[in-house]
């Protein structure tokens, strides 16, 4: 999926004029004349950065960032301000918005502001991807190497995992060589990563 | 002026007052139809504390030997004076001096300085006939009507001149109103003077008819209020004590200073409610005219708000599409800058525009009222309603106002609460406009739930339609051939501002529109823990 700026305002002319703008600088776009048509239209999919008005008719720019929050998206929001939006903008910024540009919109800022946020999704994405793998891969654990590989993330020696699992210090190794293999790891260091960015602690 | 010169003044003032009212009296003893001197005792320790009651009971005693030639003997005169003094410095301990003021103004504070003055005109009548009885002077088969005329001479005196007294001075006011209205003041005063003299004066002697007076007594508490009816009924006294230096002993006297008592409580429960309800309207008129300030500014601040975001909007689109022309222009000759320049002039021109635009909004915004509470829901309902509802009662609008015993104080600004207030109950009233006469409800209604105080607003018009109510508080939207569309967009604005709500649902009981106001409860910010946090 390719990075885009999904652009969301009430205005015709608006949309149309920064689109093109947009697209002159080399930006994938598509436009929205309502909060509640782009989330109509929202796939989880959809990568790059959202752009939205801060006053609509209908659901405002504010309120469509906190639908996003509560839906678990985290695609990054820019706010179009009106100066004099100060408490609304705050407001925004406080519930995570991504940056806020006024308008009328001044190109390089717009391009500046548009580029890093695509980045950030970009760098989110990717961490995301990486957990998504390693979560794939301890799937594929027993529950009883499971056990093991969490009393491993706790530093603990292969003895105390034995005495607290009621097996053998042997097998506690055998297990810790299946779960290089299962991981997909060349040595225990890395699997010490892959547990502790992935595991849930022990309940 | 320093108190003890005061004092002497005062003790002097006693002595002339009593000399000049000494007329009819009962056995050459100061039981007189009227006593000017205790309303002038009265004035005196209010104003300068009862501590200085001493020189009541110098003037009273003065005013025996002198007046009098203290017909009981010393010991007895002396006795009564300092029971008189005692009395009236009580009396003005008794935090008398807001009631003699308010007496003026208002009819429950008038009503309590009547009984209080009765009250301790009695004690120092009992005081007083007590004395002389003891002494022997005043046989006891006179004890009852001497008493009587004592306490009525006295409480006359009281009301007539403490509130006149304690209140002339600082009502320069009273002073510029009777500037304006002289002719009607001079009429008034001939009026007076005229029935006085018919009454009082030798024209006819025999047949004593008191009603008359009690006609321009009415109309000078009307035009006048308390000031102007004490005034009346001082000059009326006056009148009525001069003439009485010459007539026969024994003139039945209690007929007149009842005459006397009823007129000047009369013309002070009608003068106080006179001036209340004057003063009850021009307050109304005073919170009309800033209600209507406010609300004024208030239009102009939404339209330049509007305005800001209308125009923005293609400001934002020019700017937009001129920063494109200027990438995709591509000059022909690397030398012709022409359009490229020329673009960016026009660029720089839409930005001029919205500037302008900022500021007019920045106007409006920085100096709106920022303050967010305490403010009294409950009161500004009742204000609101009691400015609208002479028109109500006009338009033949049922309209009912609902208040709890007891709600707590919100975060908001009272005149900004009234004014959506005013706001909706105006469009509540215009929208039942269209019913039949009977037909026309209203309903204000103030309640407590949870964490916010809920004020809303029903009538029984025809409501909100369907296809409207997406832009019901959009500005420019009406639905009034001479309105603005500017209300409800204000009025939800100045309730978020104060961090509140407007909301519209249909109204269950009235059948058209309610409009419901959410304020929070008003909490005291700890505004010191965020400065802590900074240092």
């Amino acid at each position: 999926m390719q990075p885009t700026v999904y652009f969301v305002d009430d205005d015709a002319a608006v949309r149309d004029a920064i689109s093109l703008l947009l697209s002159l600088k080399g930006f994938l776009s598509q436009v929205f004349a309502s909060a509640e048509t782009f989330l109509e239209t929202y796939r989880p999919e959809w990568r790059g950065v959202l752009l939205t008005d801060l006053r609509m008719p209908g659901m405002s720019g504010l309120d469509l960032q906190r639908e996003l929050i509560q839906r678990g998206v985290t695609l990054p929001v820019v706010l179009l301000t009106a100066h004099g939006d100060v408490g609304t903008t705050r407001e925004a910024m406080k519930s995570g918005a991504f940056d806020f540009i006024e308008k009328p919109v001044d190109d390089a800022v717009l391009v500046d502001v548009l580029r890093s946020a695509i980045n950030h999704d970009a760098e989110a994405h990717r961490v995301e991807i990486v957990k998504q793998a390693h979560r794939e891969r301890i799937d594929r654990l027993t529950p009883r190497e499971r056990d093991v590989a969490r009393l491993f993330a706790q530093g603990k020696q292969n003895r105390h995992i034995a005495a607290e699992l009621g097996i053998s210090p042997r097998t506690v190794e055998v297990y810790k060589s299946r779960m290089m293999e299962k991981l997909d790891c060349r040595n225990l260091a890395e699997v010490l990563r892959v547990i502790q960015e992935t595991l849930p602690p022990a309940s | 002026m320093s108190r003890w010169l005061i004092s002497a003044l005062y003790v002097c003032v006693y002595v002339g007052l009593d000399w000049i009212t000494y007329v009819q009296p009962v056995l050459q003893l100061g039981i007189t139809p009227w006593s000017p001197q205790a309303g002038v005792t009265v004035a005196y320790l209010v104003w300068l504390g009862p501590r200085w009651a001493p020189f009541t009971a110098l003037a009273a005693f003065l005013a025996e030997i002198i007046v009098r030639d203290a017909p009981a003997g010393w010991a007895p005169h002396a006795l009564a004076s300092l029971w008189i003094a005692g009395t009236y410095a009580a009396l003005a301990a008794a935090g008398t001096q807001a009631l003699a003021r308010n007496a003026l103004v208002a009819l429950g504070p008038a009503v309590r300085f009547v009984l209080v003055a009765v009250l301790a005109a009695l004690v120092a009548a009992i005081g007083y006939v007590g004395s002389v009885l003891l002494a022997g002077t005043l046989p006891w088969s006179a004890a009852m009507s001497g008493l009587a005329r004592y306490w009525i001479g006295d409480i006359n005196g009281i009301l007539m001149l403490a509130p006149l007294l304690l209140a002339l001075p600082g009502r320069s006011d009273a002073w510029r109103a009777l500037g304006a209205g002289w002719t009607v003041a001079l009429a008034q005063a001939a009026v007076v003077a005229l029935a006085v003299w018919l009454l009082f004066g030798d024209a006819f002697d025999q047949e004593r008819m008191f009603y008359p007076l009690f006609v321009p007594m009415i109309w000078i508490a009307v035009r006048w209020g308390v000031v102007g009816a004490l005034l009346s009924a001082l000059a009326m006294q006056v009148g009525m004590v001069l003439s009485l230096r010459d007539t026969p002993f024994d003139a039945p006297l209690l007929d007149l200073q009842m005459l006397s008592l009823t007129l000047t409580i009369t013309g002070l429960m009608l003068g106080a409610a006179v001036t209340e309800r004057a003063r009850a309207r021009s307050e109304a008129q005073e919170r009309d005219r800033q209600l209507a300030i406010a609300m004024r500014f208030a239009v102009a601040g939404e339209m330049a708000s509007s305005l800001t975001h209308e125009l923005n909007q293609p400001i934002t689109a020019l700017v937009s599409y001129l920063q494109a022309s200027q990438i995709m222009y591509q000059p022909a000759a690397a030398s012709d800058q022409r359009l490229s320049q020329t673009l960016g002039k026009a660029t720089h021109e839409a930005i001029r525009a919205a500037e302008v635009l900022r500021r007019l909004r920045d106007f409006y915004q920085g100096t709106g009222p920022q303050v967010s509470g305490p403010a009294d829901a409950a009161a500004c309902c009742a204000s609101v309603y009691e400015l609208l509802e002479p028109r109500m009662r006009r338009q033949g609008i049922r309209a009912q106002l609902v208040l709890p015993a007891h709600l707590p104080p919100v975060a908001g600004d009272r005149t900004q609460i009234e004014m959506v207030l005013h706001n909706l109950v105006s469009n509540a009233m215009d929208a039942v406009a269209g019913n039949a006469r009977g037909g026309r409800e209203l309903l204000l209604e103030a309640r407590l739930q949870g964490d916010t105080v809920h004020v809303t607003v029903q009538d029984s018009g025809p409501g909100v339609a369907e296809e409207a109510m997406p832009q019901l508080f959009e500005p420019f939207n009406t639905t009034k051939s001479d309105g603005m569309g500017l209300g409800l967009a204000i009025s939800r604005n100045l309730m978020r501002a104060q961090g509140g709500e407007l909301t519209y649902k249909r109204s269950a009981q009235l059948g058209g529109a309610c409009f419901e106001l959410c304020f929070p409860v008003f909490k005291q910010e700890p505004s010191h823990a965020a400065h802590g946090v900074l240092r």
